[in-house]
């Protein structure tokens, strides 16, 4: 509710601003003489700044193929809108519907301004500390925890990837220079994925996305880049023009789906088995690329016989559900196209099977000649532009420090392997698994929960289970920018900078450019970002106990970003320095835009391997086989992928997106309506054998007859949470790469009934 | 033809992800409630699939426009050199009259501030030679600006399906239809 | 109004520090300077202190943000032209916070700090006393009010923040008009 403003008086609230009143400088001695206050008194000179804008660079540091570069209008230290830099041909001058919040997302006053502690977790009691305060209530934790087990390996983090700025990996540099602590390792989103390219190629590498418009004919298979990758968009658009055919493989009539020339809609999670039945009749035709797979592939005589004893095209046609005839023309066209490329997303390899399915892509890929072309290949992602320092991550640990005896060492996909040398190793454990594993990790148990970067109640599986594992955890610290589930059940929260109140740098898995992110305006409140959060508890820890914490104490981002770059990445993308980021982001030297286009792969063999001995060693089948699909353990199959609106639990809450994305939905066949009498608009309860979600239904054959389809987000008026169906069941693939296995997310079913 | 600078709405291309819609509110801060630009779906008498078409809408800065006609205060003014509907919000006496009137729903009723309120394409980047945000922010370009006096497309129309017409207004957006895919169905999942 | 810059600074206290203890002491202040309140002995200052961060702090999002630009700006834009003009006239008279930018001068304990800055200015400098009576009345005045009954209405069994805020409105009130009278008087 606003003043009602008189009439007459529209422009500001504040005319008598306007009067100048004491204009020339009061005498500095007369302000001297005025005892001070909580506002300063000005220096006598003062520089008036009038008219334009201080124009910074950022870049967006969410866990996004499209990692835009963005151009920041600030004016007198506020940030007044924000543009995509135009000198990427990728970012191409526009961000996202996400992005353009982004001020609005600053200046939010819903967002959390100083450290506080609930008194009573998830009373909603909280009071406010001081950064002092906070971070001594958390050293003593730490040394508690090291005095009673003797070590740290009470203390965990619980990380992933709220915020991909290079320097955030100080947050598991924190947890190093603290000692050898717990982490959970692994990660939701593409694991199995990873291990299955890994398996075949040696490395999970893509082509340039901006190749695609060399592409004659484009499979986008379990994804949906119209929502998730919409830069990438025109360059699929730019190839249709160019006379390419673009088919979408998807359980859901998706955006993307509605901008093919085909859409198929396949049943979930047999994706494996329509590649399999499209090789066999690649097979049956000859129409694979003889020379590929002599000179560089290992094992197709293995394939070859697997197909022709277990996979038939009608087999095939009936397990996937896409009709015989129409399997084998997709089969030819994709064969005889020079070349084809198919997208495999993410949504593919959430399942039981999922890895199975990815290795029978790159099959079909593979076979036909189109790895290592311009304009083709499996396109998953890459980590080639990563090749930064990582100088804030690796910490040694303190003296005398003692860990955990085990084998396991961190494994990320993003980072190259931490290798102690010391003994003693961090304690490892299935970042996918948090629930289970807060209730039955011993000796010792995990005491300390440090959670930033992520919302495990909002993004994390079974859901009722995870309420009941923080039950056990002693303190629980979280650091984030807004109010949401998991703050809801911390012990003390912590303030986090966004990225235009920090310096970072950022690269994408996804397209090859270079991006500077400067600090745009002061840190909001007390917010402090990740890095300073870790300096400034190694000061207090080392106040406390000498020698406790080895985190160099540098509250100035910018060194840190300073510290991340080196000659390999100068070289690769053919600057001086990161200075010249600043006139705007910078393109990858690339040799060629396709990935193994010298066709060296980095397997044991060296070739594309159909029959991968390294796969047997994680105990899955040499060939890509098939593998079985979860059983439908309820009537209809729960399917809750992302929402154009947000990430994860990032965006929707803002004022702004609530004007177009106003309350959550669940997405059922009208055939499956009428059966249950859930008219359009009705509300409905979705319940299965983890909990159940009560949400308002719309009625689309957008989803199969026993399909239903909700999208993850957290609004912020409202319980709605998918959470509350899905169980943590593992994919079969993600601990080679990875260090955990992945999630059936897209492995889950449900009831629904009129609420 | 004088020059009219148009809205082009490419619904084939539009993948209806709202970065136009926000790209405006980036830039003037409208508050909670006031949308200048919105996606309208396609109904489904007019595209097969729910909410997978759209129409992104703002001011249709028409050739003979009702805002000006109607506006006691001058505060809607059409440029003569090149045709944007200017609205100076600042002028407004909150008469209602434009909001009322304009069939589109382009003015905008600003309760809070007790004015109209309405897209005017950005005029101050136009003169800057900039785009406007919203065109600027469309990842697949499928909004863009175009002048119907060069306007050289036999797919461009004036009133595709789902648009209503209204010849006396003569609106100057032109639109690019969707298209559908071919389909092949898995009839149940399991 | 000698007691004004008192007044002000024990309003300013409560609203800028929020912690057990500054509460108490302010309320204190307050209590003793209008002859009014209950005995702090009897509060419960735990309680006072979760009311006062569920109505202006958070973490979850503040009920009634103790800031003008909340209530003054069309959008409710923090670091918006409200808080713009606030600083522009913070300028005027030689005053900044720290950082600019890093949080909004149009929050209460910054307005209420540049009130009291004025009138101990307006001894030396005839125009502050001016400059005082327009920003009460065409600015404090606009908000505060309206700011303090939508804090109210969440303040259940708060007793020492909820005397606070209608201490406030009452001020406001009896402000705007003693600096009209006086505007009249010239």
């Amino acid at each position: 509710m606003k003043k009602e403003l008189d009439k007459t008086d529209k422009a500001a609230t504040c005319p008598f601003s306007r009067r100048g009143f004491l204009k020339g400088m009061v005498a500095a001695g007369v302000l001297a003489s005025i005892p001070a206050g909580i506002l300063r008194a000005n220096a006598w000179e003062r520089i008036q700044y009038e008219g334009e804008y201080d124009i910074f660079r950022n870049a967006c540091p969410r866990n996004c193929y499209d990692t835009c570069s963005i151009k920041s209008y600030v004016r007198n230290g506020v940030l007044e809108f924000i543009e995509g830099a135009q000198e990427s041909t990728f970012t191409d001058g526009a961000l996202c519907v996400k992005g353009y919040a982004y001020p609005r997302r600053v200046y939010s006053p819903d967002r959390i301004k100083y450290p506080m502690k609930q008194i009573g977790r998830g009373t909603g009691n909280w009071k406010r500390i001081s950064w002092d305060e906070a971070l001594t209530e958390i050293a003593e934790k730490i040394i508690e925890i090291k005095k009673k087990d003797g070590s740290l390996l009470g203390m965990a983090l619980d990380k992933y990837s709220g915020n991909f700025g290079i320097t955030h990996y100080g947050v598991e540099g924190m947890m190093s220079s603290l000692g050898y602590t717990s982490r959970f390792v692994g990660t939701p989103c593409w694991p199995a994925g990873i291990d299955a390219q890994n398996f075949d190629m040696g490395n999970m590498w893509c082509n340039d996305p901006e190749d695609f418009v060399k592409a004659k004919h484009i499979i986008v298979w379990g994804g949906n880049p119209a929502w998730n990758s919409v830069h990438t968009m025109k360059f699929i658009y730019e190839a249709q023009e160019r006379g390419a055919k673009l088919v979408v493989i998807d359980p859901l009539l998706t955006q993307t789906a509605a901008k093919a020339d085909l859409y198929v809609r396949v049943k979930t999670s047999q994706d494996g088995v329509l590649a399999l039945g499209m090789a066999r009749h690649i097979v049956d035709e000859k129409l694979y690329d003889a020379e590929f797979v002599e000179k560089y592939s290992k094992g197709f005589e293995d394939f070859v016989s697997y197909l022709k004893d277990n996979v038939s095209v009608e087999w095939a046609a009936e397990q996937s559900g896409v009709p015989a005839e129409l399997l084998r023309q997709i089969a030819e066209e994709y064969a005889k196209a020079e070349p084809g490329t198919i997208w495999a997303g993410y949504g593919l390899q959430r399942h039981m099977n999922g890895g199975a399915n990815v290795r029978a892509i790159d099959a079909l890929a593979a076979m036909t000649g189109n790895i290592g072309k311009e304009g083709g290949g499996v396109r998953y992602g890459h980590l080639q532009t990563w090749g930064f320092n990582y100088n804030a991550m690796v910490q040694k640990q303190p003296e005398g420090s003692v860990g955990y005896l085990g084998k396991d060492k961190i494994v990320s996909e993003f980072t190259a392997e931490q290798e102690g040398g010391a003994k003693y190793a961090d304690r490892t454990i299935n970042i996918n698994k948090l629930a289970e594993s807060i209730l039955t990790t011993a000796e010792p148990p995990i005491r300390l929960l440090w959670v930033a970067c992520k919302n495990p109640f909002g993004q994390d599986f079974d859901r009722p289970k995870l309420q009941k594992a923080f039950e056990k955890l002693e303190m629980v610290v979280v650091v984030d920018q807004f109010f949401n589930e998991t703050v809801q059940n911390a012990d003390i929260v912590l303030p986090s900078t966004t990225l235009f109140e920090e310096y970072t740098v950022n690269v994408s898995y996804w397209h090859y450019w270079l991006s500077i992110n400067e600090k745009a305006i002061p840190e909001q409140y007390e917010a402090r970002s990740d890095l300073q959060i870790g300096a400034m508890l190694s000061k207090k820890m080392n106040e406390l106990e000498s020698g406790s914490c080895t985190f160099p104490q540098i509250m100035d981002t910018k060194i840190w970003m300073e510290k991340e770059f080196n000659e390999g990445i100068y070289k690769y993308f053919g600057i001086k320095n990161w200075q010249d980021l600043r006139s705007g982001p910078k393109k990858a030297k690339l040799p060629s835009s396709a990935s193994w286009h010298d066709r060296k792969f980095s397997t044991p063999s060296g070739k594309y391997e159909f029959s991968s001995d390294l796969a047997t060693e994680y105990g899955h089948t040499k060939l890509p086989e098939h593998k079985v699909r979860r059983k439908a353990y309820d009537k209809f199959r729960v399917l809750t992928p992302h929402t154009q609106f947000g990430l994860h639990s990032q965006f929707v809450n803002i004022d702004y997106m609530e004007d177009f994305n106003k309350e959550p939905f669940v997405y059922i066949n009208p055939i499956a309506a009428k059966a249950k009498n859930i008219a359009d608009g009705d509300m409905v309860k979705v319940f299965n054998k983890i909990g159940n979600v009560t949400v308002k239904a719309k009625l689309t054959d957008n989803v199969a007859e026993d399909v239903i389809l909700m999208y993850e987000a957290w609004f912020r008026k409202g319980d709605y949470n998918v959470q509350n169906l899905v169980d943590d069941e593992s994919s079969d693939m993600g601990s080679y790469k990875t260090g955990a296995p992945g999630v059936a997310i897209h492995d889950q079913f449900a009831d629904i009934a009129k609420a | 033809m004088k020059k009219q600078l148009a809205f082009m709405v490419n619904s084939k291309k539009c993948i209806g992800c709202y970065s136009c819609a926000l790209a405006c509110k980036n830039q003037y801060h409208q508050e909670p409630g006031v949308v200048w630009r919105d996606l309208t779906p396609l109904a489904e008498e007019h595209y097969p699939h729910r909410e997978r078409a759209f129409y992104s809408l703002a001011c249709n800065h028409c050739e003979k426009p009702i805002c000006v006609e109607v506006c006691p205060v001058q505060a809607h003014v059409k440029r003569d050199k090149d045709g944007i509907v200017v609205h100076s919000a600042e002028k407004c006496v909150y008469c209602h009259a434009c909001i009322d009137e304009c069939p589109y729903g382009a003015a905008k009723d600003n309760q809070v501030l007790k004015r109209a309120e309405k897209c005017s394409m950005c005029v101050e980047r136009v003169d800057a030679g900039l785009k406007p945000a919203c065109v600027l922010g469309c990842p697949t370009k499928a909004l863009t600006i175009i002048d119907l006096a060069t306007l050289d497309n036999s797919k461009a129309e004036q009133y595709p399906p789902g648009f209503e017409k209204h010849e006396e207004l003569n609106p100057s957006t032109r639109f690019i239809r969707p298209t559908a895919p071919q389909l092949a169905l898995a009839k149940k999942d399991s | 109004m000698d007691k004004t810059p008192q007044i002000l600074e024990a309003f300013r206290d409560f609203f800028h520090y929020g912690r057990k203890e500054h509460l108490r002491k302010a309320y204190i202040k307050l209590s003793s300077l209008s002859d009014s309140g209950s005995d702090p002995q009897s509060i419960d200052w735990d309680l006072e202190e979760f009311t006062f961060n569920r109505l202006f702090i958070g973490p979850m999002a503040p009920l009634a943000p103790a800031v003008a630009s909340v209530y003054l700006d069309p959008e409710g834009l923090i670091q918006g032209d409200v808080t713009a003009e606030i600083r522009t006239f913070y300028e005027s008279i030689g005053l900044r916070i720290d950082e600019i930018g890093s949080e909004p001068e149009d929050s209460l304990a910054y307005e209420f700090d540049a009130c009291r800055h004025l009138l101990l200015l307006a001894s030396k400098v005839p125009e502050a006393a001016e400059a005082y009576a327009a920003f009460i009345k065409e600015h404090i005045a606009l908000w505060v009010p309206e700011f303090s009954a939508r804090a109210m209405e969440h303040c259940q069994e708060s007793v020492a923040v909820k005397d606070v805020l209608m201490l406030l409105s009452e001020w406001v009130e009896n402000e705007t008009g003693n600096t009209t009278q006086d505007k009249e008087k010239k």
